[in-house]
């Protein structure tokens, strides 16, 4: 598997900076980013990280702020496929998008809104054109494979 | 500079339920004789669904990309801007990544290709200069809120990081007064996390909204989809939760749209739950 982030754990010197940035340490004392990178660095990751490395908020200030270009977001990011490719469950939220992936090329189903005049609208009701038949039978085949692992 | 006839990148979450973010930009570059085109055979960016499967992510990414051959592509999310720009300047850096993403592409027909991604902020910016507004937002002191994924990432964006000025310099341009620092104005929104811990979600978007009140700012302007959300329509369940105070909050294609003079419903104003009526009085 090639790298599909810019993380460099290896340069890491643990300044911190990214916990002091970071959006989630502020409410959860146990996650900090400097610590996940330190564990990774070090070779103790596997397995012990599978949970807490969901509640990233993927809001990048620790890429931004680490001086060394770590990147410790694109590091927690492949602990998390690290996880749900070792069959660690991962939030519900994520099957429901890989499934409307899967049979609509969208991660999200169209739904009916209903606006503060409490009126239901809809892409049609709006005049917006119809989402249908954007994609080819063949998307859906190199979803499926990428899925299974095949390519 | 000009960014005339791009093609459109909707994505999932404009399209498939924050219609107001479609309705309003379709009613913008409809506006500006912008003569954008729409992005025939686009999926989903991939961006959510990173941490389930890179490779995933990365396909999805490429071949949205490779659509727009080498014209330019705006995007309305942040989101998929992040997933578009961090997935060109992978493939840039990482041979491996390159070539695979050839090969995947290959099967589907696709030659991979480097469009210019455009975020909706640059674009509009660049629209709007040297232009009259109708209808100038007058006595308004409002506040950005970019999102984290329009600004930080490793990819080169269009402002910088750590303090960026174009949504702020779009407000003057709409005759608004631009709040240009507010505490809490680069966090997040907390929407990622209403996948996985809504309370913490909550807490997030909470903290958000109290700090841009006590900052005395008539409103919040963003142009995320998902920020919008966050920040807009759970204004009900956080003040029930949370007790959170409330506040007008406007994407931005519709605070450009309101000085634009363009009408609410063609702006999908029906749509937002904040008490936008306290933005909108005496403006229509």
């Amino acid at each position: 598997m090639f790298k599909t982030g810019f993380e460099r754990p290896e340069k890491c010197f643990q300044c911190g900076r990214c916990t002091s940035s970071c959006t989630i340490s502020k409410i959860l004392v146990d996650y900090r980013p400097n610590r996940i990178v330190g564990l990774v660095r070090h070779g103790f990751s596997e397995g012990v990280l599978d949970k807490i490395v969901w509640n990233c908020a993927r809001c990048m200030k620790c890429v931004e702020y680490c001086p060394q270009k770590v990147a410790p977001a694109d590091l927690i990011s492949n602990l998390q496929y690290r996880a749900a490719s070792r069959g660690s469950a991962f939030p519900e939220a994520y099957v429901e998008m890989m499934k409307n992936l899967s049979e609509t090329s969208l991660a999200f189903r169209q739904v009916d809104v209903t606006d503060r005049d409490f009126e239901v609208c809809n892409r049609m009701s709006m005049g917006l054109p119809p989402l249908t038949a954007r994609v080819k039978a063949k998307f859906f085949e190199i979803i499926s494979k990428i899925s299974k692992g095949e390519i | 500079m000009t960014f005339s006839a791009p093609f459109v990148y909707w994505g999932c979450f404009a399209s498939t339920k924050q219609y107001c973010v479609e309705v309003s930009t379709r009613s913008l570059l409809r506006a500006l004789g912008t003569n954008a085109r729409e992005l025939e055979g686009w999926s989903c960016c991939g961006h959510p669904l990173k941490g389930v499967n890179p490779k995933l992510w990365l396909y999805l990414a490429s071949r949205n990309l490779s659509l727009a051959g080498e014209g330019k592509l705006l995007t309305v999310c942040n989101g998929c801007y992040l997933s578009l720009k961090e997935a060109q300047h992978l493939i840039r850096s990482n041979d491996e990544a390159a070539s695979w993403v050839q090969r995947v592409l290959s099967m589907e027909g696709l030659e991979y290709r480097e469009p210019e991604v455009l975020h909706a902020v640059e674009f509009f910016n660049n629209e709007l200069k040297g232009r009259e507004v109708a209808r100038p937002l007058k006595d308004l002191r409002l506040g950005a809120h970019y999102g984290c994924h329009s600004i930080r990432g490793s990819f080169k964006g269009f402002d910088k990081a750590t303090n960026p000025g174009m949504i702020e310099d779009i407000l003057v341009m709409l005759g608004a007064e631009a709040v240009r620092e507010y505490p809490g104005r680069l966090d997040c929104c907390g929407a990622t996390l209403m996948a996985v811990d809504p309370d913490i979600g909550f807490a997030l978007a909470s903290g958000k909204i109290t700090q841009s009140r006590e900052a005395g700012l008539d409103g919040l302007v963003t142009p995320c989809p998902y920020c919008f959300e966050m920040l807009d329509s759970r204004q009900d369940t956080l003040a029930e939760l949370k007790g959170t105070p409330s506040i007008p909050v406007l994407l931005l294609q519709q605070a450009i749209g309101l000085a634009l003079a363009i009408d609410r419903r063609g702006l999908g104003l029906n749509f937002n739950m904040s008490p936008v009526g306290q933005i909108l009085k005496d403006r229509e």
